[in-house]
This record gives structure tokens, sequence and C-alpha cells, in this order.
């Protein structure tokens, strides 16, 4: 079975690499249940990303809730293609002996390139301080009770399948003052800030310049009556153009960011009924106060 | 034209898409378009209305934004911006609604047609050629995490921002080969200067690469106060450009700063009473550091002004030379004390490192670099 309990349980396990980086995913092939088109991805490499090729462990968890069997399909496809890139990503890091330390709380990637992208950079190293700052702040602030239970999931998954070094690895973690469960950041709030994809080079750059200004207008009074509901739940977002590109900002619960990031992309999809669907939930579980007569 | 699913990169498919949501089967497509234009032209004149409104911003800040577009790539003037806006294109309402039928020509029927493009057709072409024809420019996608999305997750939401900004995957390079590159790119292990800690941030900006044009002699600009004859204030700001400091230079410039700004403040506010918006200080302008006095007021001309600024300097070595070694510990802690205190929320956080991207400075370890300065003075930067 391939459902939201199998995802939570490890259902896709990525503990095989091979010699060349690639890896081997075990998805199983027939999925049930499918009711929508959300495709869900998360993932959680071993704490740290200085232990050797050999233990590197990482698993990924997919959730295809409602797609049909091709779509599944190639959503595995493309998780897959994903963690091999991954993971020859840090190996090849290992390689160069990179001191490249896993930070879980803070994450920077800057690609840039020509009609694409040619550079991936790591500035982990640089966050390890400001990380460390604020998951002792964090730790305190992550007390709702279904995600201590995800945690916990997670981490048993986890230990099953550590090799004696990682738990070793973990140990040390835990020695150094980090979180209990290996991970430097619990926080539950999250702020994404991908910005200035687009950098022009156009015969006239004044033109660039107000056609960008004119695009953060456009697309802020385009979306704005679409935004409404969610500043009400507690869930920033902001576009704007500036000098060089663009800058957008989210802001609120970590589990609605891939949600949002759909506003900004063309190519996305934004699935606004799922979220309402959610919300009128949400509205029926709340008891209702009682008036005072 | 075609310019796929739409996003806030995409606006003109967003409201098209979601207009004919709203409308379902009924959909009046002339009606939709119709009501993008308005839309979009609404847009444009706020954007008019901002920059004709000069009176929303100070004297002394408009002075502030010319002195950017001075010394910044990529700045333009409130002019500039209001002159093509409003006289660049030629954008009637009225061309719009015949333009509008080309919604649905290709891209070479546009590309033949001789005609006086609209703003709005110009906004069209902007967006095909920016998000959909990634042969005409170089595309950049930076971004920064920072809360309980782990580093693979963050990489996957990377991975799709850079999948959804591609208009066609063929032209992206696969994840491998762009691993390829980077491994071929000299990264420098080691090098004197800790004003950019990382190794990789080396791969991007050179530690004496003035992010702000670089003044060689005394640069003088007047400009006539834009506000108009409805208001009396002059403005002067003097600016003295530092240059990339260093770690020693940094502490030391927070130092001076600690104590000239109250020196400026009461020369030429409580002293000379020049105006109610005096203020001076060091501060830092991309990756340079400036020491600025600012002066706004209708007591004194510009030229009155800037001979009391003259006269100021000397007052502010004095300030140094008669620094008493108890006021200099006093402040030294004070600073320190500043230093290591810590974000106050995430968001806080966030922006203290987001700016620094966005800046291209890429001094991530900075503070830490000036803390343990305090400590260890002798320290070779």
């Amino acid at each position: 079975m391939f459902d939201a309990a199998a995802v939570k349980a490890g259902a896709v396990d990525l503990s095989e690499t091979n010699k060349d980086g690639s890896a081997k995913i075990h998805v199983p092939e027939k999925l049930d249940n499918a009711a929508g088109d959300e495709i869900y991805f998360s993932g959680m490499p071993s704490q740290n990303m200085r232990v050797p090729k050999a233990q590197i462990f990482y698993k990924l968890q997919i959730m295809v809730p409602g797609a049909d069997l091709a779509r599944a399909q190639q959503a595995k496809n493309t998780m897959a293609d994903l963690a091999k890139s991954t993971i020859s990503f840090f190996e090849k890091q290992e390689e160069e002996k990179e001191t490249l330390q896993f930070q879980e709380g803070s994450n920077y990637f800057n690609l840039e390139g020509r009609a694409g992208i040619l550079d991936v950079v790591d500035f982990s190293d640089d966050f390890s301080e400001a990380g460390r700052s604020l998951a002792e702040k964090s730790e305190f602030e992550n007390d709702s009770e279904d995600d201590d239970k995800e945690v916990d999931m997670k981490d048993a998954d986890r230990e099953e399948a550590m090799s004696d070094d990682d738990k070793k690895q973990q140990v040390t973690c835990l020695a150094n003052g980090e979180t209990k469960s290996g991970e430097k950041c619990t926080a539950n709030l999250v702020s994404v800030a991908p910005a200035k994809p687009i950098a022009g080079s156009y015969e006239n750059e004044m033109i660039v310049a107000v056609m960008r200004r004119v695009h953060g207008y456009f697309a802020n009074q385009v979306i704005e009556e679409h935004l409404d509901d969610f500043s009400s739940c507690g869930l920033g977002f902001g576009f704007s153009s500036s000098t060089e590109g663009y800058q957008m900002h989210l802001s609120g619960f970590d589990e609605h960011q891939e949600k949002f990031q759909t506003f900004w992309f063309p190519g996305s999809n934004f699935d606004q009924k799922f979220f309402f669907k959610q919300k009128k939930k949400q509205k029926k579980k709340a008891p209702r106060k009682k008036s005072k007569i | 034209m075609e310019l796929g699913v739409p996003g806030a990169l995409n606006p003109i498919g967003f409201y098209m898409q979601k207009k004919q949501e709203d409308a379902g089967e009924d959909a009046d497509m002339e009606e939709i378009k119709k009501n993008l234009l308005s839309t979009f032209y609404f847009s444009v004149r706020k954007i008019i209305d901002d920059l004709e409104d000069v009176s929303s911003k100070m004297v002394y800040e408009h002075a502030l934004g010319k002195y950017k577009v001075l010394t910044e790539t990529n700045q333009y003037t409130r002019e500039e911006y209001l002159n093509l806006v409003k006289n660049g294109f030629s954008n009637s309402e009225d061309e719009d609604f015949a333009a509008r039928k080309s919604l649905g020509l290709t891209e070479e029927d546009e590309q033949s047609s001789n005609t006086k493009r609209s703003l709005f057709l110009y906004f069209q072409q902007y967006l095909r050629d920016t998000f959909m024809d990634s042969s005409r420019h170089t595309l950049k996608l930076t971004s920064y995490y920072l809360g309980n999305i782990d580093k693979l997750r963050a990489y996957a939401m990377t991975q799709k921002m850079k999948s959804y900004i591609s208009a066609n995957e063929k032209n992206f390079e696969s994840a491998n080969q762009m691993l390829q590159v980077q491994k071929s790119l000299p990264v420098q292990k080691a090098s004197p200067s800790i004003l950019l800690s990382s190794a990789q941030a080396k791969l991007f900006v050179p530690a004496t690469r003035h992010l702000v044009l670089n003044i060689e002699k005394p640069i003088e600009v007047r400009l006539r106060n834009p506000i108009g004859a409805k208001d009396d204030n002059h403005a002067v700001v003097n600016l003295y450009q530092w240059g990339i400091p260093t770690v020693k230079e940094r502490v030391e410039l927070a130092l001076l700063s600690n104590l000239v700004d109250r020196k400026i403040f009461d020369f030429l506010r409580t002293d000379h009473q020049l105006g109610y918006i005096v203020s001076g200080g060091v501060r830092p302008h991309l990756n340079v550091a400036e020491l600025y006095i600012l002066v706004q007021g209708v007591k004194s001309t510009p030229f009155g002004v800037e001979k009391l600024i003259d006269e100021l300097i000397p007052l502010l070595r004095d300030i140094v030379n008669d620094l008493e070694e108890d006021d200099f510990e006093k402040r030294r802690v004070a600073l320190l004390t500043n230093l290591k205190k810590p974000a106050s929320n995430q968001n806080e956080q966030a922006h203290a490192v987001w700016n620094k991207v966005w800046d291209e400075d890429y001094c991530f370890g900075l503070k830490a670099s000036i803390t343990r300065f305090f400590y260890n003075p002798s320290q070779n930067d």
C-alpha cells in the first residue's frame, strides 16, 4: 500500500547506494487510494554530511495520494532523479573534502548560469552559528502533539536503518549539544526567500527596469484577492520587483511552503480547492463558542 | 500567445485562468480580455501616480535616491521612469483595444508588425522573452531557507523552482552536469581576507570589488528640490567613502560611529539649529563603508551648511584624540554586548542573512569575525 501511513513509515527508502553514486528506490508498483492530484515529497538525509561515503544514509518519502498510476510513476522517476543528483552532489563534496556540514535549520543554494543552472554552491557552513542560536530558541516552540508524533516516527525509522557508525555520529551530535533528535532546528515557522531569478540582458535595460516595475504592481494587483485568506491563516507571501529581478518571500508553517511556491511560477498548478477543503475541515473541528445569554 | 500555466511571474495567464474558472463554461473571453487590460492599466496608473507624487518623500530622501542612482548599477531616476512609462510607449487604451486581438497572434505576426506597440504588448513580449525564451537571457535563481525545512527538501524546492522557470526542460543542464561544472570552478581554499569568510563566496565577489561606484575624485551634485516652490527645505547629504573595510576597520568604524553621531547632532542641530532633520554616522552601502552627514532645513542654504560641515570634521577628529580610556572601554563593552545579542526572532534572522545574499556581500561569518577580533585584536585579517 502506498498511502500516507506507508509514507510515514518510510515506504520509500534510499538506504542503498551504488558505486557510481546512484541509488535504488523502493516504490510499490501499484498505487491504491488514488483520489487527487497532489504530489508531496519530503526528504531526510542523515544528520551530518561529514560522514564517509559508505555511511551516507538517505530516506526519501514520497506521497502520491491521488494520482493515477502513470502520474505516480512519473513522480517516482522525478524523485529518483532528484535523489541520484542529491546523493551525487553530497558525494562529490565528500570527494573534494569540502567541509560540508548538514544544517537542517538553514539551507542556502545559489544556482546560476545561462539559460539554466551552471553552479550550485552550498553555504551551510556559514550559517552554523546562526542556525544554532535559532535552534536553541525554536526547541521550545515546537510543542504540537502531531508534530511530535511525526518526529518520533521518523526517528524510529532512522534508527532502525542506521549503521553503528551512523549511530555514533548521532551520539556525537547529541554530545555537541544539538537537539534531542539530532536535528538542529525544529521551528514550525519558516521563511523562504527565493529571489531574483531573472537577470535580463536586453539592449535597453531601462525598458526592462520599467517592465519589472509594471510586473510587480500588476502581479500584486492580480493575485491580491486570491491571497486574502492566506494572511488570516498566518501565512505570509510577498512578490516584488527590484533592480535586478524579482524578490519573493514566503513565511508560515512549513507544510504549506510547496503549495505557496506554486503562486510564483509559470508551470505550477495551485490546488485552491484542496486548501479550502482543509480550511472547511478545520472550521468543522473547531468547537463553537457558546453565546452568553 | 501561450505563456504557460500561470503564477505570479505570469500575471496575465494567472488572471485569465482565474477568471475563466470563475465564469465556467459561459466565460466571455472578449470581456475577460477587456477587463484584463483595464486591470493592467489600473496598475500602470498607480505607478504613474506614485512616481508623480513627489511630496510623499522628504527632500533628503530624494537626495539619497539620486545618490543611489549615481553610485549603483541598474538604478534609474524617478524622472526617467516617469518619462518612459508616460511617453515611451503608445499606451492609449484605444490602441490596446485594437491590440488585444493580437493576444492570439503568433510571434512571427507580431514581429512583422511595424506599428508602434503599446505598453501592454511590450509587457507581454517581456514576459515571453524573460520566462519562456531561455535562449535570450541569463537566469539566476537564489533561494534561502530558514526554519524546519531540511536540506533535501530545500534542494527539492529549489529544483522545483528551477523547473518552473524553465520554459523548456531540455534547455536546462541536468543536475549531474551542473555539478561537474561546479567541480571545475577554481575554489580558492585560502585567502588573507576574512571579509568573505566562505571559500565559495569568493566565486562570486572578489574581496576587492566595489559594489558601489568607486569615487576617486570628490563629486558634487546639485539638484533642485523636486517638491517645488511649496517646499522651502534644502537638503545637504555629505558622504565620505571608506572603501571595503577589513574586519579591523569595521570594528574601528563601529566604535567611531558611536562617537561621532552625537557630536554631529549636537553641533548641527543643537548649536546651529539648522533644521529638524540632522543625523550622521557610519553606514554600510552595499559592501562599502561610508561616513554620512545629513541636514535638512530652511535656516541655511546648502552653501552655509557645507561650510559648517567643513568646520565639524576637525572637531570629529578631536573627539577621537580626546577619548579617555575608561570611556573607550565602556563603548567597547557596549558594542560587544550588542554584537553578541542573538536575533530576536526568525524573521530578523532571515533578513540578516538574506540581505547579505541580496547585496552579494556573502560575509556570513562577519559578525563572528568581528566578535573574535574583540577578544584577539592582534589577529591577522
